[in-house]
């Protein structure tokens, strides 16, 4: 071969070479590049708990454009007018998103889940009052599978294709030829399978996981930080007045019945099935042979402090004016129900209003819907896990009691 | 007479054209293709030619024409094809009368100009090049120009294979052979003078197509190939005389490749790795090796196929040093190679061998001295379309041949570059005709393309072209400047002024002829069915005018002294004229007319294009062409789309100078309103004046307080103007914002009784200074005082006033207005402050006082607009109108407000308002608190000072 020819060739490596970096830097930079969230978020315990990420963008975020665009196109898949307000979540005023979803750029911007799309509450003191959030709290405390729903009958739908989603992007924002070639072609398209096939959307494996067995720990130091922040998370101050001298006649009464187990500053401790005799079924559920099969670490996390209990938890009560309704399974509406003989106790309820019920202690229950703003989940204590059975204490009290009683619950 | 088959053939091939022929050809399948269009779209042809649009009748005479000029065009295509000179002769007499007789019907106004024009100029063009092709056909001789798509296949293949391969295809090295050739006599007398030509000498080049420029063995033996070769007959001058440089007109050099009787077939087999047609990679004597173009030969009176056969060989190699080793041998035992003919047309006959060339010797010699050229010669004559393609790339490759191997090797070393240049200068095939026709043919090309690029140019341009009209005065700005809602929301200016004069029936007074004031729209100094009322602006974006709404469309009012007096417009005041919901109504009423058609449309735009009174240029071609096929569908598309969105709002119960603000952007969030609190469904609001922004940064701003940003409160408003976040013209908007910051209020123009202002300017003070604020700007104190409650909301429980725009405005919306703008902020890489993401809406639970600049001019009173008079605010409900009419804009300086008690005037029909009607109510900012207990001179003088304001 001659010079030339030689100098030629290495010429042309070294172009396709850059080519390459070039593509691959575009790619990187448009799929795969990690950006930080903004400081609003990260230097702010409780924006970050509301809206800081858990990394689930990376395997199970939902396209922002996308995200933003499918209430706006498929409203016939809504109950209610609001967007994702209509299925059931949370949304302070001022922010760009409801509670819960966080927003980080991974090549694009994306769209997940966190602690509190199901971890976090809200109430109201009164019907036309303004929601407030409540951050970290225990147990789920919003329903995700509306939100679930409404993104698997999207993607079902013919409409949910590059035209029109790009259409009603367009009414939004102007998105550079790349970037809607990108949606075009990948992000649509990948999206609609991945709702389809119901994969990790919105959340991913480990919180998938999670919302089978809560009680597995996690293995990353962030998610073990948040968990850490959900247990010590300190109940808000209950917003409605109380009767001091009521409060002052629950306390004795407090210790009296409830104390020995729910001590406030006590460690949660197992009560056999066979004494609390609730519903069973979440109990059977984890089965010891699951636990010796090692399912968990299958799942590809650290799972080794799992361990088969025989009965439920019973731990302290902080705030439990905001964790109705009650029991394990939910089954029981408000405390005062709770201080009913099983028989009494509402067969059938609504959750997921956020009004605050004073007199019960809990959350209203009775209504199916507010009007024009959303509606509720019916829940039928005789189905299958639903019992509301058990935990019959305090049963016996005079009705005064139970109002002095549930006077001082509120203040704890 | 030759057979019907024969003549179809004929026409097929099209052999031996004149130019004249070849003039007339390209006409016919103009006039074709013309004839084509004409009948399959005359409305096409109509808008194009600006014809006025057709009826069926029309259309169908048109299609009638259409038929006849395609016929007339397949003549021509016919006739140019099979040479008939005595239809070329016939057309130069027959089209030079075309001109005149068009011009007799022009005038006669059966033709119209475009169209006569069209006609004269293509026909007599046609005549002129046919009469110069023939005089050039009887000057220059036959025309053997290869056909344009044989030299376009040329072109490509040059370009592929000598500048991106670098390669030969047309000049393959191989091994050199000297051999003899006899003839084997065949019993055809044709094919017997034939071999008789053929007899005598040969050079032989045997090789491999790819096998060049030095390729490694062990890469050559695993490329699919073809061998193929070269044979030169020639008469020796001396026995052993080899031929190298051909003799033009006496060697014959005849190209033969193994791998399928076709060139396509050898294309496919090398594709395919020779799996179809036969190819034997390593073996020359296992191949047929064939010529793939007809010959003609005995004086064109055969026409025959060509092939070579080498005799079989004992040896069966199998790889390249063994197919070389093999011909060595073959070459050392004088192996002989056959050529064979076959009658084309029909591919059962045999071949016939004609004759026999023995390899005598290898010779070795300068590759580079050694080129062979497929011509004419000893009585065979290549034809076809391969022959064309060959004919048009030979001269090119024979003059750009290396002269010696060492210049060869220099080129072999030469960059894509180098080889581009030669390639592109163009001193191509026809250095023959070059010659004849001297540059000006060259130049006419660098005119043609230098037009083409002038063309593209002048369309990107165009298709990106985003301007607006713009205004050097501040308020003419904030009268007719643009938002940016064109963009996307824009109408066309033309179809914008056609459909009140083409749907005058939707119209509030069914009256065409005076644009949208029936609406009660603006027109100052201006020929309403031509200019542009107050509140809409002009951009041209992609080439067409667009106009659509700005902020003054609803904050700019008129105010008249008395009936059909000279009036006054107000920027700034609300719009107490327009009825903005008869206006959405009638544009999302008129898409399901059955007159909303392109044809109607253009033909009422035809109507009025050439008015002097227009405020733009006539649509052009391409314009009109855009109306016809794509504006007038997609604005029909948009106005059906926007109407089903906002269709959950009762738009008729607004009335002029009202507006249902926030159940709008409902229907901008798509929310399902069907499903919806129907309490939230009415939120009728009167439009406020918008004078002293600055002042107003920080208050609790619309109606209901819901928001304190100045900047969101304006951005918010302009999507009513069709200005999204994408097509928002930010810098336009933030000159409006700028200007209102500061824009003042006119001072009331009739006389004011100053003794007794001046002693309600107390009774102000006591009664409505802590929540409307001071008389002047700032309204408020410096620093503020303890009870000052200007610009802040007043609980619903204790204003009283009407609370359906209230319910209207719910917490669903405001926190989805919060992810309006998204994308928008600096957290997000967003590089500007203006504008950002929304997040200062908030729902709140009354209604929020605002100061009191210009209160003369913003009647009727309350945020509903349900009290008609300032005089009528300070009595208790129970005193004040139940029923009167909005939209008339005659002042009645007794009790502050506009004629509220006139039902019609010159047939403008004003709105009547009922304060019983939903959201209507008028009850509510009384009480004693509210000044409507207050003795009657007093709240006369109050009455008085607040004229001042």
């Amino acid at each position: 071969m001659t010079k030339p020819t030689k100098r030629k060739i290495r010429i042309a490596a070294v172009a396709l070479v850059l080519l390459a970096i070039a593509t691959g830097f575009t790619a990187w930079y448009k799929i795969r590049r990690d950006v930080a969230q903004p400081q609003w978020i990260t230097s702010d315990a409780r924006n970050d708990y509301l809206y800081g990420s858990v990394g689930a963008e990376s395997t199970a975020g939902i396209p922002y454009w996308i995200w933003l665009a499918l209430p706006r196109l498929f409203p016939d898949n809504l109950h209610y007018p609001g967007g994702y307000v209509a299925l059931g979540l949370s949304w302070e005023e001022s922010r760009e998103m409801p509670v819960g979803f966080s927003k980080k750029t991974v090549g694009y911007v994306r769209v997940a889940g966190n602690c509190a799309l199901c971890h976090a509450r809200s109430y109201r003191t009164g019907p036309d009052e303004t929601s407030a959030v409540v951050d970290a709290v225990r147990g789920r405390a919003t329903d995700i599978k509306p939100l679930l729903l409404f993104f698997h009958q999207c993607a079902a739908d013919p409409r949910f294709n590059a035209g029109e989603l790009l259409s009603e992007i367009g009414m939004a924002t102007g998105l550079s030829f790349l970037d809607q070639s990108i949606y075009r072609f990948a992000l649509i398209p990948r999206t609609r399978q991945a709702m389809l096939n119901q994969e990790s959307v919105i959340v991913d494996p480990d919180l998938q996981y999670h919302s089978r067995n809560p009680y597995a720990p996690f293995s990353s130091p962030r998610m073990k930080a948040l968990e850490v922040r959900i247990r010590d998370a300190q109940a808000p101050v209950y917003p409605l007045p109380v009767n001091p001298a009521l409060v002052a006649a629950g306390k004795p009464l407090f210790a009296q019945h409830c104390g020995s187990c729910h001590a406030l500053d006590g460690q949660s401790k197992v009560i056999p099935i066979g004494e609390i005799g609730t519903d069973r079924e979440h109990l059977e559920n984890w089965t010891q042979a699951a636990h010796a099969d090692g399912a968990s670490d299958r799942l590809g996390s650290e799972r080794i402090e799992m361990v088969k209990n025989s009965g439920y938890l019973a731990g302290p009560l902080n705030g439990i004016w905001l964790r109705g309704p009650y029991l394990h399974n939910g089954s029981v509406p408000t405390v005062r129900a709770l201080l009913q003989p099983q028989a009494q106790r509402p067969r059938t309820f609504y959750r997921g209003n956020d009004l605050i019920d004073a007199t019960g202690v809990g959350f209203l229950s009775t209504e199916a819907e507010e009007r024009g703003r959303r509606q509720f989940v019916f829940f039928d204590a005789s189905q299958r896990g639903n019992g509301n059975a058990g935990h019959l204490y305090g049963i016996g009290l005079s009705s005064s009691e139970k109002d002095a009683l549930l006077e001082y619950l509120k203040t704890l | 007479m030759p057979t019907l088959s024969e003549m179809f053939l004929r026409l097929l091939r099209a052999e031996r054209q004149t130019r004249a022929a070849r003039s007339v050809e390209f006409f016919g399948w103009l006039d074709l293709t013309l004839g084509i269009i004409i009948l399959s779209s005359p409305h096409f042809t109509a808008s194009v030619l600006n014809l006025p649009a057709l009826t069926v009748q029309g259309a169908n005479y048109l299609r009638l024409a259409g038929l006849l000029v395609s016929g007339l065009g397949t003549l021509y295509v016919v006739s140019g094809r099979l040479n008939a000179q005595g239809f070329i002769f016939a057309s130069l007499l027959d089209r030079p009368l075309v001109p005149v007789v068009m011009a007799i019907l022009w005038y006669s106004d059966i033709l119209p100009g475009p169209l006569a024009l069209a006609f004269s100029i293509s026909d007599f063009g046609g005549f002129l090049w046919t009469l110069s092709a023939w005089r050039a056909d009887a000057r220059l001789g036959p025309n053997d120009r290869p056909t344009l798509i044989a030299r376009m296949a040329a072109g490509f293949f040059g370009f592929v294979s000598g500048v991106l391969r670098n390669a030969r295809t047309f000049h393959p090295d191989g091994r050199v052979f000297r051999g003899t050739v006899r003839s084997l006599q065949p019993a055809d007398p044709s094919l017997a003078r034939a071999a008789e030509q053929l007899t005598g000498a040969a050079v032989l080049r045997i090789g491999m197509g790819l096998m060049k420029k030095g390729m490694p063995a062990w890469l050559a033996d695993h490329l699919a190939d073809a061998p193929s070769i070269a044979t030169r007959f020639y008469t020796p001058d001396t026995p052993g005389d080899i031929r190298l440089l051909r003799r033009a007109g006496e060697d014959l050099d005849l190209l033969a490749t193994a791998g399928g009787d076709r060139l396509w077939k050898m294309v496919v087999n090398l594709a395919t790795g020779g799996w179809r047609y036969g190819l034997h990679q390593f073996d020359y004597f296992q191949n047929v090796y064939s010529a793939d173009v007809p010959y003609r030969i005995d004086d064109g009176k055969l026409d025959v196929w060509i092939r070579l056969i080498p005799e079989p060989s004992q040896a069966s190699p199998k790889d390249g040093t063994g197919r070389e080793e093999a011909l060595t041998q073959a070459v050392a035992r004088r192996a002989t190679i056959r050529a064979e003919a076959q009658r084309v047309g029909n591919a059962g006959e045999p071949f016939i061998p004609i004759a026999e060339i023995r390899l005598e010797e290898e010779i070795q010699i300068d590759q580079e001295a050694l080129h062979f050229d497929p011509v004419a010669a000893r009585g065979f004559m290549p034809h076809g379309f391969l022959t064309d393609v060959r004919r048009s790339v030979y001269p090119a490759s024979v003059r750009h041949r290396a002269s010696s191997q060492p210049e060869r090797v220099r080129r072999d070393g030469e960059g894509i570059a180098g080889r581009l240049g030669p390639y592109l200068g163009g001193d191509d095939e026809n250095s023959a005709m070059n010659a004849t026709r001297p540059k000006k043919r060259r130049w006419i090309r660098a005119v043609f393309l230098a037009a083409a690029v002038l063309f593209v140019l002048y369309l990107a341009v165009r298709f990106t072209r985003d301007r607006p009209v713009d205004y050097a005065d501040d308020e003419q700005h904030f009268k007719h400047g643009s938002t940016g809602g064109e963009r996307m929301t824009g109408i066309p200016y033309w179809l914008w002024i056609a459909l009140p004069e083409l749907f005058p029936e939707y119209l509030p007074d069914q009256a065409p002829g005076r644009g949208y004031s029936s609406f009660g729209m603006i027109y100052e100094n201006t020929d309403p069915r031509y200019g542009l009322p107050v509140g809409m602006s002009m951009r041209n974006v992609r080439g067409i005018d667009m106009v659509y709404l700005n902020c003054a469309v609803c904050h700019t009012g008129t105010v008249r002294d008395a009936p059909g007096a000279r009036m006054r417009v107000i920027a700034g005041m609300p719009a107490n004229t327009f009825d903005i919901g008869a206006w959405g109504k009638f544009l999302t009423s008129i898409p399901s007319d059955q007159k909303f058609t392109p044809d109607r449309l253009m033909d009422q735009i035809r109507v009025m294009q050439d008015d002097p009174h227009r405020v733009v240029d006539k649509p052009d071609l391409i314009n009109r062409l855009i109306f016809r096929y794509a504006a007038v569908f997609l604005m029909r598309d948009r106005l059906l789309m926007l109407g089903q969105r906002l269709a959950f709002i009762d738009k008729s119960s607004w009335g002029p100078g009202r507006v249902d603000t926030f159940n709008a952007p409902k229907a901008l969030l798509n929310f399902p309103m069907d499903k919806a609190d129907p309490d939230e469904l009415m939120g009728n609001a009167d439009f406020p004046s918008v004078w002293n922004q600055e002042p107003r940064k920080g208050m609790q701003l619309h109606w209901d307080g819901n928001n304190t940003s100045v900047d969101e409160r304006n951005l918010s408003a302009a999507f009513g103007t069709g200005a999204y976040p994408p097509t928002l013209d930010a810098e336009r908007v933030l000159r409006t914002a700028k200007w209102l910051e500061t824009a003042q209020p006119p001072k009331y123009p009739y006389p004011v009784d100053g003794a007794l202002a001046s002693q309600g300017a107390p009774v102000y003070q006591r009664y409505c200074a802590r929540c409307h604020g001071t008389k002047d700007p700032p309204f408020r104190h410096n620093p503020p005082q303890a009870d000052e409650l200007v610009g802040t909301v007043v609980p619903i429980e204790k204003i009283g006033t009407d609370p359906s725009r209230l319910k209207s405005y719910t917490w669903l919306v405001a926190v989805n207005q919060s992810s309006l703008y998204a994308g928008y902020e600096k957290d997000w890489g967003f590089p500007k402050p203006y504008p950002q993401r929304f997040s200062h809406f908030r729902k709140t639970e009354g209604y929020a006082n605002s100061p009191l600049d210009g209160i003369w001019l913003r009647a009727p009173y309350l945020h509903n607009g349900s009290v008609p008079t300032l005089r009528e605010v300070l009595e208790p409900a129970a005193g004040r109108t139940k029923f009167f009419y909005r939209g008339n804009d005659v002042y009645d300086p007794q009790n502050v407000g506009f004629v509220s008690n006139v039902a019609e005037w010159e047939g403008r029909r004003f709105f009547a308002f009922d304060t019983s009607k939903r959201g209507n109510g008028n009850g509510g900012h009384e009480g004693p608190a509210y000044g409507t207990d207050l003795p009657a001179e007093q709240k006369r003088a109050l009455l008085e000072y607040l004229k001042t304001f």
